[in-house]
């Protein structure tokens, strides 16, 4: 909200500067983003002279230029000025800011010139050419009987401050000057002035009858007729710059005062043309699909949960957020009756969201305004309103519900609620003067104050809010800072748990980096890849390609992996830890992955080690690196298994017993295309739970008998897996068993076509004797005899 | 006898001299048999020995044994030097350019948010601290009800949220978390959670997912007091600096008190700089006493205990600790930025 430091000082007598305020209303939670000076025209020395008003006394054409005008300017001597002008708005009587020759405005200093032949000696101003307003269609017209030769920055009270203040939603009070002015007075102890609203008599019996049909969403609803008003009449300067210092445009006096009145107290206003409303007020919910053409232009469709002010036969206004067309204020408005109602925040809160809308009225009415000032608001505007247009007043029409009015309250403040939850010790009589000061009734109870809230802060509604009250007027920065003095903590964490950052670490080591994508991915990207059903998507997401929760890690690690091609890196090895999200029947799981990619070289370009292409065995030596985690008996086994996502040849299953923990694979090559990146892609995907917990070591005797290593190479079918050798030798080897160790596999010259061979060395050694020559000679018939029989395995000749 | 002296001197001296330019150990041994082999000049010697008197043999077969030994000891000398040289020159013939880069596969990086929230983890579990975690797609009653945010609250407006169905939203923020921890154990509570939150915006200071760091402590004696103190602890440890903490009023409905912390510019020290605004304080975090209501939807009774709550924004902190100009490049993954941390 933008607040004049001008118009906060007519209501609260401070004379602290506008910094010591800013430092003030934040260090109390009225945070002030920025304070500006109120026109960014320099307005030292010299220039404050140069801006003067001036008023055009006699214009004539240009004789070289249909466009321009030669005026004489009274600037208040005795000679007037002559000034060259291509304006559209010139005329006689027009008053206007002169910037004099020497005068120095936003880039632009005046200089004595001559226009197509004519003498120039200063320029009459747009509201533009003085940085007062965004855009301007001729000069700045002031007020016509202003004095001529005035300087601009006292008539306009241009050395102002502008307090740009970031307000929080429970302080709705605050969004007025009266509001903020109030909290200058409690913060400083400054004193209000007095600025009782006088009552306006009336002046005629014009009065409408108000009927609150909805009573629990406006309890209260003033009004107020004001007939035969001057519309030809000019909002005053003073006011129009009050309100382009808090962010608002002129528009015509009547609407121009309800503005004004509702940033002076906080109260939202709306006038209706009183000879466009038939018979008398109803709020009153809408009705089923009733429609409402409003202010803007729009035309709303309503429903029953909609609370609408209407006349006898139609709606004139969607309550508390803009008024209807059809009644609204125009050049021919005459007769105008004022609106000043008190609707409750849940009766209007989420409204104009529904229809795309923002108020400064909604704005105000979601965070609550004052259930007890609408009729002082309907005064001030009547007053504003005689002494700019005139008119003659009626009766105050003002309706009121009890039941559903907001009930003055009182909190009992226990002292000790204090240090108990502020950890100081504040004395009572700052207490007091404190609540005070915020405008609150206190007394004395045995074990503290009973303290009456004022109607207009609402958000007050238990001790908590007391205690924030007084800390932040007291200020936070008096409560001593203090450690936690903390008793020795049992239990702990168990030793077999692996952290993330064990895992995390494992990955790192091997080389590849951590990256973090987004937990929405683009659907069809996931559909296609995965090949999954529909998952957990979101009702309003931010892009096309955002629109569903990840159900594997894999989319957005190829996402990273494509956009790192294309920024020419071309080894890219990549992590990522993270939840992904699958719907079951209609519950949705969330699970714990890890997921890892390697694209490119094996390793980075070097001397000495050959450049070579990443392959399968290459992650899955990364993966056996990071299982190894859990211990070496983590019983994880790679079975050949189909991957939606990967190639049919290349693809495994990642077991342990019936469990599978994820999945290892080439990407399919039709989907690496597909996804435009044009080298081979190596991926896994794992449950984190599986690596949860590690194996506890278990120490076994270190033998010191010797070990007898012996070589062994076989030929099986090709499409036998290793794996299930490796079995077998391990089931038939019995018991000395040391080491297995496969390190040759062999298909080409020597080995028929669909056959391999599979070269491993045996190691073995007992624990309680030197192994015989004998006996291993046995136990290598045993496995030779397994591996014929299992495997159709052969000895290699 | 005077014919035969300058002979064995003679032998000597050649000896001396042949050994002494023997330039490789076959050359040395060649001379080791030339003269102490069985066929060799010192044998040829003694074999002259029985032409003597007792007297001569003795005098001369001393002398040809101490040039025997002499001749021993110069070939050893000789021997040890040659081998000196002979290492020395393997060695040298070794010799590696030591500049030559290592070989190997490299070490790949934590992305800077897993670096800054182990860092933020570690500060807060020493401090007695526990860690939980959360739901990201969460219940409306978690993220907002519980939390006394009800529904068309004006809270709501502040966090932009994805909806995934009318109950459920993906989380706004970790306080979640707090509710789901108080329901599952009993004061005293002191616990960190940090986790992914989501909010419907995006622009050049907003991403549509971020990290936050959730705090909360429930217990008898708890007050703002401790709050203050274990934010400041926080932020001078993760800092370094001894920067200034300023804790400035705010509003959230789910902390009452509540408060916004403001550290010292940690770019220019406060003096004001395009980071801070001018100001010389940035925001990095919220934080109260956590609202009656909210115990009371923990199961928690607020009569007896108190509570903070604090939720730290992971990626502001990790931006001001390394210098980052822009949020975004967090999620772009690219291998120039994460290569840097």
């Amino acid at each position: 909200m933008l607040v004049s430091e001008f118009w906060l000082k007519e209501w609260v007598d401070t004379d602290l500067e506008a910094t010591e305020l800013e430092h003030r209303l934040t260090l109390a939670g009225l945070e002030v983003e920025s304070i500006v000076p109120a026109t960014d025209l320099d307005f030292r020395g010299s220039n404050r002279a140069r801006l003067v008003l001036g008023r055009i006394i006699a214009v004539e054409p240009h004789p070289q230029a249909d466009r321009l005008k030669i005026c004489a300017v009274d600037i208040g001597k005795p000679k007037t000025l002559q000034v060259v002008c291509g304006a559209p708005n010139v005329s006689v009587g027009l008053v206007a800011p002169v910037a004099l020759v020497g005068a120095k405005l936003p880039g632009l200093k005046i200089k004595q010139s001559e226009i197509r032949g004519i003498r120039s000696k200063g320029m009459l101003c747009s509201a533009f050419e003085l940085g007062l307003s965004d855009q301007a269609s001729g000069l700045m017209e002031l007020d016509p009987d202003a004095t001529p030769g005035a300087q601009l920055f006292d008539y306009l009270g241009l050395d102002d401050t502008i307090f740009e203040i970031d307000l929080t939603p429970n302080r709705g009070d605050c969004l007025c000057i009266q509001g903020i002015a109030r909290e200058i007075s409690a913060l400083t102890g400054a004193a209000m002035k007095d600025t009782r609203v006088k009552e306006v008599k009336a002046g005629n019996a014009e009065s409408l009858p108000i009927q609150l049909n909805a009573p629990e969403a406006c309890s209260r609803f003033a009004g107020r007729a004001v007939l035969g008003i001057d519309m030809q009449a000019n909002t005053p300067d003073w006011m129009k710059e009050k309100l382009r210092r808090s962010g608002l445009r002129s528009i015509n006096p009547v609407v121009d005062i309800t503005n004004y009145v509702m940033f002076e107290t906080g109260q939202p206003m709306h006038a209706y043309d009183l000879d466009k409303l038939s018979g008398g007020i109803t709020v009153r919910n809408a009705g089923r699909k009733e429609k409402l053409k409003l202010l803007d232009g729009s035309t709303v469709t309503l429903s029953p949960d909609h609370l609408v002010i209407a006349d006898q036969s139609k709606a004139v206004g969607l309550a508390g957020i803009m008024g209807g067309e059809v009644t609204a204020i125009s050049e021919s408005t005459r007769n105008i009756f004022f609106e000043a109602a008190f609707f409750s925040t849940t009766g209007i809160i989420g409204k104009a969201r529904q229809f795309g809308m923002h108020t400064d009225a909604s704005h105000r009415f979601e965070r609550g305004v004052n259930p007890n000032g609408q009729v002082a608001a309907v005064q001030r505007a009547t007053a504003l309103l005689l002494e700019i247009a005139g008119g003659e007043p009626g009766k105050v029409c003002h309706t009121v519900n009890r039941k559903y009015l907001p009930k003055a309250h009182t909190i009992k403040f226990e002292k000790t609620e204090i240090p108990r939850l502020l950890g100081v010790k504040v004395p009572t009589k700052h207490v007091h003067s404190i609540l005070k000061r915020l405008g609150m009734g206190v007394s004395n109870f045995k074990d503290g104050w009973k303290v009456k809230i004022p109607s207009w802060r609402f958000d007050l509604t238990g001790q908590h809010d007391l205690v924030e009250e007084i800390g932040r007027c007291y200020g936070y920065d008096r409560v001593v800072p203090r450690m936690p003095v903390s008793a020795a903590r049992t239990g702990g964490y168990p030793e077999t748990r692996i952290s993330l950052s064990q895992i995390k670490k494992s990955m790192t080591c091997r080389g590849y980096y951590e990256a973090i994508n987004y937990s929405f991915i683009d659907a069809a990207v996931q559909v296609n890849l995965m090949e999954c059903k529909k998952g957990v998507t979101l009702e309003n997401p931010l892009a096309d390609n955002m629109t569903e929760m990840r159900q594997s890690l894999f989319p957005g690690l190829l996402s990273t992996l494509a956009r790192n091609l294309n920024h020419q890196q071309s080894r890219v090895q990549l992590f990522e830890c993270g939840n992904v999200f699958h719907r079951r029947g209609k519950s949705r799981i969330e699970i714990p992955r890890i997921a890892a990619l390697t694209s490119g070289l094996a390793l980075p370009r070097q001397w000495g080690a050959e450049a070579r292409e990443v392959d399968f065995f290459d992650l899955k030596g990364d993966l056996e690196n990071l299982l190894e985690i859990v211990g070496a008996d983590s019983g994880f086994k790679f079975h050949s298994a189909a991957h939606p996502a990967f190639h049919p040849g290349q693809s495994a299953a990642i077991r342990r017993g019936r469990k599978t923990a994820g999945y290892l694979g080439q990407l399919h090559p039709v989907k690496q295309k597909s996804l435009g990146i044009d080298q081979k892609v190596f991926l896994f995907e794992l449950d984190l739970d599986a690596l949860s917990v590690a194996g506890l070591p278990s120490f076994e005797p270190i033998s010191r008998f010797p070990q007898i290593q012996r070589d062994l190479a076989v030929v099986v079918d090709k499409e036998v897996p290793a794996a299930e050798i490796l079995s077998v030798v391990n089931r038939s080897a019995g018991e000395h068993l040391k080491k297995l160790e496969l390190f040759d596999i062999y298909t080409g010259e020597g080995i028929e076509n669909n056959k391999k061979s599979f070269a491993f060395s045996l190691t073995f050694q007992s624990e309680s004797s030197s192994l015989k020559a004998g006996e291993i000679e046995a136990v290598i018939d045993n496995i030779i005899n397994a591996l014929r029989k299992t495997a159709g395995a052969e000895l290699r000749s | 006898m005077s014919n035969r002296a300058p002979s064995l001197e003679q032998l000597a001296d050649e000896a001396c001299k042949q050994i002494s330019n023997a330039d490789t150990l076959v050359a040395l041994e060649q001379l080791r048999v030339q003269y102490l082999g069985k066929k060799g000049e010192i044998t040829a010697q003694l074999k002259t020995i029985g032409s003597l008197s007792h007297e001569e043999k003795r005098d001369f077969g001393h002398k040809i044994n101490q040039l025997k030994g002499t001749i021993q000891l110069w070939i050893e000398d000789r021997h040890q030097n040659l081998e000196r040289l002979a290492v020395a020159e393997q060695l040298a013939s070794q010799k590696i350019d030591v500049t030559q880069p290592g070989r190997g596969s490299g070490s790949g990086k934590l992305h800077p948010i897993t670096r800054t929230l182990e860092r933020m983890e570690a500060i807060f579990t020493r401090l007695g601290f526990d860690v939980a975690t959360g739901p990201e797609v969460e219940d409306d009653y978690y993220n907002f009800e519980a939390l006394n945010i009800p529904k068309d609250h004006p809270a709501r407006a502040m966090h932009d949220t994805f909806y995934v169905d009318t109950h459920t939203v993906l989380r706004t923020h970790t306080s979640p978390v707090q509710i789901r921890y108080m329901h599952n154990s009993t004061p005293p509570i002191r616990v960190i959670a940090p986790g992914k939150v989501y909010r419907c915006d995006s622009d050049v200071t907003h991403t549509p997912m971020f990290h936050q760091l959730e705090g909360l402590a429930v217990g008898e004696d708890i007050t703002f007091a401790d709050l203050k103190g274990i934010l400041i602890h926080f932020v001078q440890e993760f800092f370094e600096q001894d920067l200034g903490v300023r804790f400035r009023p705010s509003y959230f409905p789910f902390t009452e008190p509540s408060a916004e912390v403001d550290i010292g510019c940690v770019f220019c020290e406060g003096a004001g700089c395009r980071i801070c605004s001018h100001t010389g304080w940035i925001e990095v975090l919220g934080c109260g006493m956590v609202h009656p209501e909210v115990l009371r939807h923990g199961g928690i009774d607020s009569k007896r205990y108190s509570g903070y709550a604090f939720g730290l924004g992971v990626e502001r902190l990790s931006m001001l600790r390394y210098g980052v100009n822009d949020l975004r490049l967090y999620f772009d993954n690219d291998l120039d930025f994460l290569q840097q941390f």
